[in-house]
């Protein structure tokens, strides 16, 4: 390898901590960790010039639709650090244990000077994997050659890995008084949503629906997208999609399949959206106490985040479950960070 | 004209064979022509080093982060079809010039082959197209470049340094992209005007740098970074340097195919992955090679020119006359065309629903039981599936163009814009005009009085994307207002299509209307 390129790397690490005028954006790469390939998201920063095109409503993060990100993330978008959110989240006192089962141990190799007996397998492991990837194994075959970043010691580190991932199911109400709240929606989502993967290490599944009547399965870009339909509002439609998502019977979606989660073996959270003014609250309450006492036993957790709206038959009904895996509560309709805090430390915190 | 394939130091002979045997049939059956070449086989690091000094030849953060994103994405094995076409370089001693060729080691046989006709079609694209033959670099310049500004920041400071190079980045963009795109202006030895500047000037790049006070080392840093920028120039001809470097892969692929059908095949594999026509990143190649095949066949075939276009859909079909002049045909359009000519000129309506068609049959034998038609549709890419909605070729075209950042916007400073007062304006500053004469392309009409309607009606569709209302643009504005000390007003549209003024005083945008009223 020629040194051309010189200390450019480090620069370039230093100027991405540095603040300055640049624009920033992120790209996904695949590393390879201990030979099993890592996703990690590299911060791309440039330098600005006269381009074509117009920002749809304006920079910042928190706009919904916004370039939502690849498969399997849960929206976040760009320029948000999910690192970061964590951390305000940690500022506002919550905690990322995790309730139900215990976590399994695993022992893991370290691979660190401070280790102190070397380990000859994982050493001449290591060092095969590097040759198969720089491409030397295919050009020259087998050969012993460890060179000190293949060395594996015997210290043994504990690490705790999940035994668990969890679905999040978030539903959000479309009808007409429901419009001006989608920020909020967003954004409370994205921070339970991060918090989440956080405390099950990324494995968790994100499931959206919207509902008026009738609740529907929808994409994570028409979650975000879809105007109100008009049509009013149910609430125990939605409750009776997430048992049919937990039994495996047919409910209505705009996915390809309809999903099946094994409740027995998951963790399910339900985030239900709303503005709690419901069409017929005579017969839509009951209906849906009766669902979400069918419900509890399969789920984590139930949240009800009711923005705005004057209703509070819902709430109420709730409340009087006194259950613990229900959180609920009322913001009002205004995206301030106040409001967020209050609302995802109700649902989310303990 | 000499090939020679290396590893490390030594000659590799069988690739060395194999790649002569290819430069053998593409000059001679399908009449490319290019200079020496050297191949060099690389392991990954030195491939990720080399492309990212492709990107900016100096030891910069920029430079820093290309070379940590190719590596990683060498690593990732996201593309193990790689080249790297370098500049070129001058034996000092035989005082012939060559190009460098970096292939990846780590590629199987099959890979190096495909990589390397691949390769011989870049070099002819480079050697003879217009644009191309205008903007080489040079390996040895590059290397003093680097001296340079290594120099500099032992003397200046890196971070000083550093500072300069961004304004120049910024202003990166601005050197004159399309010089052949309208009549030369020439100054009279007469001229009696004295304003700044005396006519409309493309070159941002150079006129900001002379109006600009600043001290001769950062003058320094600005030409370097100019002179390597202008490689960009090469940008507007992608879809013709990758649809025909493709071209090329496809006969090498059939010729080896001859002697060795498995390896012909695999051949094709690859350059399915290469030309993916799924993919919207390989749409410059797909659509590119494509179209020129579709030139090929229809030289060959006689089926050009009024007498066949006069023709019926019916007719049409029937039609042929032996030519055979496909491939004079591709190497003279490959030599004379730029991106928006060849697209403009060879992919029509019936090429483009044919070519969707195709792509449509593609998804078809994939998911045929899976997926109504629908739902293959969505899995278009997207610019595909705006024309399967409009049938549109215009807008089909303007989409290529744009998003495969062929052309970049076009400004100037219109004659005395140095010291531009708009009417109702408060300040005095640098006026920047948007150059919007691309649009007449889309104009069809030849009646004077009905072009400018029509002309309206294009800025007012095409609007969204030629604007250049955005954040980005504002912050390369407040870098310009910075660097000649005084505000600047830029004239471009809105998203809607009506003109629009904005002003930059270093720290904040202003939106006014082309007046100077708000």
């Amino acid at each position: 390898m020629t040194t051309e390129i010189g200390d450019a790397g480090d620069k370039y690490r230093d100027k991405v901590t540095e603040e300055d005028d640049l624009g920033l954006t992120y790209e996904n790469l695949i590393d390879i960790v201990n030979g099993k390939p890592v996703i990690k998201r590299m911060p791309i920063k440039y330098n600005p010039q006269i381009t074509y095109g117009y920002d749809e409503g304006g920079e910042g993060s928190g706009q919904p639709g916004n370039q939502p990100g690849g498969v399997g993330d849960p929206g976040i978008d760009i320029g948000v650090k999910r690192g970061d959110v964590i951390k305000i989240e940690k500022n506002w006192g919550i905690n990322f244990t995790k309730p139900g089962k215990k976590d399994r141990v695993k022992l893991d190799f370290m691979v660190a000077e401070r280790g102190y007996q070397e380990n000859q397998e994982e050493t001449l492991e290591a060092m095969l994997q590097r040759q198969i990837l720089n491409g030397d194994f295919k050009k020259h075959g087998f050969k012993v050659d460890v060179k000190e970043e293949d060395l594996r010691y015997d210290n043994v580190e504990e690490k705790y890995i999940p035994d668990q991932s969890a679905h999040f199911i978030i539903i959000r109400d479309i009808s007409p008084s429901m419009m001006d709240s989608v920020e909020l929606a967003y954004q409370v989502s994205l921070y339970i949503a991060i918090g989440l993967q956080e405390m099950y290490q990324e494995k968790v599944t994100m499931v959206y629906g919207l509902h008026g009547v009738d609740a529907q399965e929808v994409s994570q870009e028409d979650f975000f997208k879809e105007d109100s339909n008009g049509n009013g509002t149910m609430f125990a439609s939605s409750y009776k999609m997430v048992s049919a998502m937990l039994d495996g019977t047919p409910y209505d979606t705009r996915l390809l399949y309809p999903r099946k989660i094994d409740h027995s073996s998951e963790d399910v959270y339900f985030l239900h959206i709303t503005d709690a003014e419901s069409n017929s609250p005579g017969t839509d309450i009951p209906e849906v106490i009766s669902e979400l006492e069918s419900l509890l036993p399969k789920v984590t957790k139930v949240m009800l985040l009711q923005v705005g709206g004057h209703d509070e038959t819902y709430k109420r009904a709730l409340e009087d479950l006194q259950n613990k895996k229900v959180k609920i509560v009322h913001v009002e309709n205004e995206m301030s960070e106040n409001n967020v805090k209050k609302a995802v430390k109700a649902l989310f915190g303990d | 004209m000499e090939i020679v394939v290396k590893d490390g130091a030594f000659e590799n002979e069988h690739y060395t064979k194999k790649a002569r045997e290819l430069a053998d049939f593409v000059t001679g059956k399908l009449k490319l022509s290019f200079d020496d070449v050297e191949f060099r086989l690389v392991d990954n690091d030195t491939l990720a080093e080399e492309i990212a000094l492709y990107e900016d030849p100096l030891p910069t953060w920029y430079t820093g982060q290309e070379y940590i994103r190719a590596r990683r994405e060498l690593l990732g094995l996201h593309a193990s079809l790689y080249e790297m076409v370098g500049h070129t370089q001058t034996d000092q001693i035989t005082e012939k010039t060559r190009t460098i060729v970096y292939l990846n080691k780590s590629d199987t046989e099959a890979e190096i082959l495909s990589v390397i006709s691949h390769v011989y079609g870049h070099l002819h694209v480079q050697k003879n197209n217009f644009v191309a033959k205008g903007s080489t670099q040079n390996l040895s310049k590059h290397n003093y470049y680097r001296r340079r500004y290594r120099a500099l920041e032992e003397i200046v400071g890196s971070k000083e340094v550093a500072d300069v190079y961004d304004t120049a980045q910024t202003l990166s963009s601005l050197i004159d992209l399309y010089p052949d795109f309208r009549p030369d202006e020439k100054e009279t030895y007469y001229e009696k005007s004295t304003a700044v500047p005396m006519k409309n000037t493309y070159n941002v790049f150079d006129f900001m740098m002379e109006q600009a006070n600043m001290p001769d080392w950062q003058r320094e840093v600005f030409g370097i970074v100019r002179d390597i920028y202008s490689l960009m120039k090469t940008a507007r001809i992608k879809i013709i340097h990758e649809g025909f470097a493709t071209f090329v892969e496809e006969k090498c692929a059939l010729e080896l195919g001859r002697e060795d059908p498995k390896l012909g095949l695999t051949l094709i594999d690859h350059l399915r992955s290469v030309a993916d026509p799924l993919n919207e990143a390989q749409l410059p190649y797909a659509l590119g090679w494509r179209a020129l095949k579709d030139v090929e066949s229809r030289w060959n075939e006689g089926k050009h020119g009024l007498e066949y276009e006069m023709l019926s859909r019916e007719e049409k079909l029937a039609y042929k006359k032996d030519e055979g002049k496909g491939i004079d045909k591709v190497l003279q359009v490959v030599e004379m065309d730029d991106d928006w000519n060849f697209l403009f000129s060879y992919a029509k309506k019936d090429f483009l629903e044919k070519y969707l068609q195709e792509t449509l049959d593609t998804l078809e034998n994939i998911y045929s039981t899976q997926m109504d038609k629908e739902e293959r549709e969505d899995m278009l890419p997207n610019i595909l599936q705006m024309f399967a909605e409009s049938h549109d070729p215009d807008e089909l075209r303007f989409e290529l163009l744009h998003r495969s950042e062929s052309y970049l916007p076009s400004i100037y400073v219109p004659a005395g814009g140095f010291n531009y007062l708009p009417k109702y304006g408060r300040m005095r500053g640098v006026l920047l005009k948007e150059d919007l004469s691309l649009l007449n392309r889309y104009v069809k009409s030849s009646d004077e009085e009905k072009k400018e309607e029509e002309l309206e009606e294009v800025k007012e569709r095409f609007a969204p994307f030629v604007t250049l209302n955005n954040d980005n643009t504002y912050r390369a504005m407040h870098r310009i207002a910075k660097l000649v000390k005084r505000p600047v007003y830029l004239e471009t549209i809105n998203e809607d299509g009506q003109g629009l003024l904005l002003l930059s005083d270093g720290r904040e945008i202003e939106y006014l209307d082309p007046d100077g009223s708000r």
